[in-house]
C-alpha cells in the first residue's frame, strides 16, 4: 500500500527530542478518516507531540495528524458540556472560557496539564492530570464520550454506558485502540479566572506532607523542589497552593513571548547552570510563612508555554523526562530514595515537581495516576549514564509498588513496565490490529525471537 | 459598538481563522460559502466560540448574478448601527496547463478569481459607503498578482486585475469612511496548497489571519503583505529587468 498524498516528514516528533527517527505525518481531516481502511498500516493518531518519549511516535508507519480536525461541535454555556473534534487544543478551550456566564462565573478546564498546547485527543489518550488531582481526578474523569475510529472502518461511540470497555481502554490508552475523532468534555464552573495563590518555602522534602495536609481545601497544590540541593536540605523547595477567585481577568498573553529558534550545538544546561537556576528560583521566597500573590492563570498554569520551543534548549541530544508515582505510606521514603539517587549521580534537572495524587480514578485501564506522591523531572540526555540512572530510579519505583508515566517515558524496559502495570495484559485485547506506536513496539521487543 | 464580520468564502482555511479571531468579540458574524456541510461545521464552531449572532449563507460566489440577492440576505442579518468588516476570501488555485488548453476551465477560473470578485467588491463598496458607520472591505489577492510570471500568470492575472480594481476603489473612497484593504499573502499552508512541498517561506494560516484581522480592525485603506517580508521580495521581483527575468523559470 502506498502512502496517501499530502504526507510530510517530521524529525523530533516528540517533545524530549531524544528520539530522532523521522516520522511520516498525514494531515487527517474527515475525508481521510472515511478512507481509513485504505491507509497502509500501522497507524497512530498524533496531536501536538507533547509526549516526551516514544508514545506519540510510529516509526514503522503513518502518524495521522489531527490538526485539521480542529472544529468545535457544540458548547452548552448553561451546562458547561463541550463537544469537539479531537484536534481542538486546550488553548482553544480556554479561549472559550473567557466569556463570563450570566451569573459572573466562568467555565474552566476541570483538569489541566502543564501546557495548554495539547489536543483533546492527546489529553484523553494520556489521561493527563494536573495540580488538582486530589479533588478532580484526571482528565478522563470529565470525559463523557469518545468517538473512536477503528482501523477496520468502524466508528464507535464510546462512553461508560456504551462500548464501555473500549471507552476505558482508550482513556490513557495512548492512541493504541484507534483514532480518537471526537470528545465530549464536561467543563468546571469557577467563580472567576483570577487566582489567589500562596507560596511557602520549605527546607527539606519531609515538610511536604504537612504542607499538603494544611492545603487540603485549596483547589490546586504543587511543590517545586531542588533536586540538586545538599543532602541536609534534600528536596528543599517551594510549596504553592491556589484557588480561583472572582477577580477581573488580568492582561495576559495567549501566545509565547519568545521563541527558541534552534537547538544550541551543545547543551548549555549543566550541573553549574542548573544549580544556579534552582537556587535563584527558590530564593524568590526568603521569608517564612505563606506569601500571597495573584498571577494571571496563564503564568500560573503554563509558565513554560511562554517560551516557544523551550525543549530545544537541551541541545541536539534532547532530554528524558522521568515521572513516577509511589503509592501508600512508604511513598515519602521512596521520594527520599529517588532524590538521594539523583543527587549521587550528579545528573539533575531544573526543579522537580512533587505532587500528591488522590484516590479518584478515571477508570482508564493504563491510567497513570494513583493515590500517592508523584515526582517528575528532566534529565539532559547524556547517553548511557542517563539511561543507567533512570534504570536505578525504576528499581526504586518498582520496589515501592509504583509506576512510571508512559507519556513521559521513552526507555523503560518492557519487563519493568509490565511489572508496574499488570493491567497491560487486559489492555492488549483492545488494541486495534492496524494501529501501533513505538512505545508499543518497545513493549513487545522482549517477546520477539 | 463591536464590528460585525461578513466573510465571503468562509470555508477557506484563512477565512476560518479570521472568523475565529472575531468570535470572542461577540459581535455578529456572517459566514458565506458554497459547501453546505463545511459551512454547517464552521457555523457550529464559530457559534461555540461566540455569544453573538452567527449566520450561515450557502451560495456560489462565482455567480455574479446572485450577488444582489446575497447582499439583501446579509443586510437582513446585520445590526444597523455597528461597523461592518467585510472580507472576500474565496478563490481557486488555477491548474495553469489546464487553463492554457481548456477554454471553459480558463473562463471559469477568470470568473471565480477576477470577474465575480470585482463585481462583489463593487456591490459591497456601494452598500458600505452609504452606511453611517466606518467600514472595512478586505479582499485577499496574492503576491502572484504583483507581476505576470510564466509559472502562474492565469491565476496571477486574475489577482492582478483585482489589485488594480482595489487601487481604484481605494482612490474613489479615499476621503470617505470606507477602508479598502488589499491583502497579499505569499505561500500559506492551507487546503488550497495541501499538495505542495512546504519550505521556510511558508506561513501558517493562523499568522496570516492575525494580520488580516488587525488590518480590518485598523479601518484604514492599505495594501498588506502577509507575512511582512513578501513586500520586499515582491519589490525586487517587480523591478528585475525583463531581459533578465525572461531567462528565469519563475
Amino acid at each position: 500500500m502506498e502512502n496517501p498524498a499530502g504526507t510530510q516528514t517530521l524529525k523530533h516528533a516528540s517533545w524530549g527530542r531524544a528520539h530522532a527517527t523521522p516520522q511520516t505525518l498525514l494531515p487527517t481531516d474527515q475525508r481521510q478518516l472515511s478512507e481509513l481502511t485504505e491507509m497502509p498500516p500501522p497507524l497512530l493518531g498524533y496531536g501536538l507531540g507533547r509526549s516526551y518519549g516514544d508514545s506519540c511516535l510510529n516509526s514503522a508507519g503513518l502518524l495521522l495528524s489531527s490538526k485539521p480536525l480542529n472544529f468545535i461541535r457544540s458548547f452548552d454555556r448553561e451546562t458547561g458540556m463541550l463537544r469537539a473534534e479531537a484536534g481542538v487544543t486546550l488553548a482553544t478551550i480556554l479561549e472559550l472560557c473567557h466569556t463570563p456566564n450570566s451569573d459572573g462565573t466562568h467555565w474552566f478546564l476541570p483538569v489541566t496539564p502543564g501546557t495548554k498546547y495539547v489536543t483533546l485527543g492527546g489529553a484523553v489518550a494520556n489521561d493527563v492530570h494536573g495540580k488538582n488531582h486530589q479533588r478532580r481526578g484526571s482528565f478522563g474523569c470529565h470525559v463523557k464520550s469518545i468517538t473512536l475510529h477503528r482501523g477496520n472502518g468502524e466508528v464507535l461511540f464510546c462512553s461508560a454506558e456504551q462500548n464501555a470497555e473500549l471507552f476505558f481502554a482508550t482513556i490513557g490508552g495512548m492512541g493504541l485502540t484507534g483514532f480518537i475523532g471526537e470528545v465530549e468534555l464536561q467543563l468546571m464552573r469557577v467563580p472567576g479566572l483570577g487566582l489567589e495563590v500562596e507560596t511557602q518555602r520549605f527546607n527539606h522534602v519531609d515538610q511536604f506532607l504537612a504542607l499538603a495536609d494544611e492545603s487540603a481545601d485549596w483547589e490546586y497544590s504543587v511543590a517545586w523542589i531542588d533536586c540538586l540541593a545538599p543532602e541536609k536540605e534534600l528536596g528543599r523547595g517551594l510549596f504553592g497552593r491556589a484557588r480561583h477567585v472572582g477577580a477581573p481577568i488580568k492582561e495576559y498573553r495567549l501566545n509565547p513571548k519568545i521563541a527558541v529558534p534552534f537547538a544550541p550545538p551543545i547543551c548549555p544546561l549543566n550541573g553549574l547552570t542548573l544549580r544556579a537556576f534552582n537556587a535563584l528560583y527558590l530564593n524568590q521566597i526568603r521569608t517564612s510563612g505563606w506569601v500571597k500573590s495573584s498571577p494571571d492563570y496563564t503564568s500560573y498554569f503554563y509558565p513554560l508555554d511562554a517560551i516557544a520551543g523551550w525543549n530545544k534548549m537541551y541541545g541536539p541530544k534532547g532530554f528524558f523526562q522521568y515521572q513516577c508515582v509511589l503509592p501508600g505510606s512508604g511513598a515519602m521514603d521512596g521520594i527520599r530514595q529517588l532524590l538521594l539517587n539523583i543527587r549521587a549521580s550528579g545528573q539533575g534537572s531544573f526543579l522537580a515537581v512533587l505532587k500528591s495524587l488522590g484516590p479518584i480514578s478515571s477508570g482508564g485501564m493504563l491510567s497513570f495516576p494513583c493515590e500517592g506522591l508523584t515526582l517528575a523531572l528532566d534529565f539532559p540526555n547524556k547517553g548511557q549514564k542517563t539511561l543507567d540512572l533512570l534504570a536505578s530510579l525504576d528499581e526504586i519505583t518498582l520496589a515501592k509498588g509504583g509506576r512510571i508515566y508512559p507519556a513521559k517515558d521513552g526507555r523503560t524496559p518492557p519487563a519493568t513496565y509490565r511489572a508496574m502495570m499488570p493491567q497491560l495484559e487486559q489492555f492488549t485485547r483492545y488494541i486495534d490490529p492496524r494501529f501501533t506506536s513505538d512505545f508499543w513496539q518497545r513493549m513487545q521487543s522482549d517477546t520477539e525471537k | 459598538m463591536t464590528a460585525s464580520l461578513v466573510v465571503f468564502g468562509a470555508n477557506s482555511t484563512i477565512a476560518t481563522e479570521v472568523a475565529r479571531r472575531y468570535a470572542p468579540k461577540n459581535g455578529t458574524i456572517i459566514l458565506v460559502g458554497r459547501d453546505p456541510d463545511a459551512l454547517a461545521r464552521l457555523q457550529a464552531d464559530i457559534s461555540a466560540r461566540s455569544v453573538g449572532a452567527v449566520h450561515g449563507i450557502v451560495t456560489d460566489l462565482a455567480d455574479s448574478s446572485a450577488h444582489a440577492q446575497l447582499l439583501e440576505q446579509v443586510k437582513s442579518f446585520l445590526p444597523s448601527d455597528a461597523p461592518v468588516h467585510a472580507l472576500i476570501a474565496y478563490g481557486t488555485l488555477t491548474d495553469e496547463a489546464k487553463a492554457r488548453s481548456e477554454s471553459d476551465y480558463f473562463e471559469a477560473q477568470m470568473r471565480t478569481n477576477f470577474l465575480s470578485t470585482v463585481h462583489l467588491s463593487q456591490q459591497l463598496a456601494n452598500w458600505l459607503d452609504a452606511r453611517e458607520d466606518a467600514s472595512s472591505l478586505g479582499v485577499i489577492t496574492s503576491v502572484a498578482g504583483d507581476r505576470g510570471r510564466q509559472s502562474n500568470y492565469v491565476y496571477g492575472a486574475a489577482k492582478g486585475g483585482v489589485i488594480r480594481f482595489l487601487e481604484g476603489l481605494a482612490h474613489r473612497y479615499a476621503q470617505r469612511k470606507l477602508a479598502i484593504i488589499d491583502i497579499r499573502p505569499g505561500f500559506v499552508d492551507t487546503k488550497m496548497t495541501a499538495s505542495f512541498k512546504k519550505g521556510p517561506l511558508w506561513a501558517s494560516p493562523e499568522k496570516v489571519a492575525t494580520d488580516i484581522a488587525a488590518a480590518l480592525q485598523a479601518q484604514k485603506s492599505t495594501v498588506i503583505y502577509t507575512p511582512w517580508f513578501w513586500r520586499f521580495i515582491m519589490l525586487i521581483i517587480r523591478h528585475v529587468p525583463t531581459f533578465i527575468f525572461h531567462r528565469t523559470k519563475l
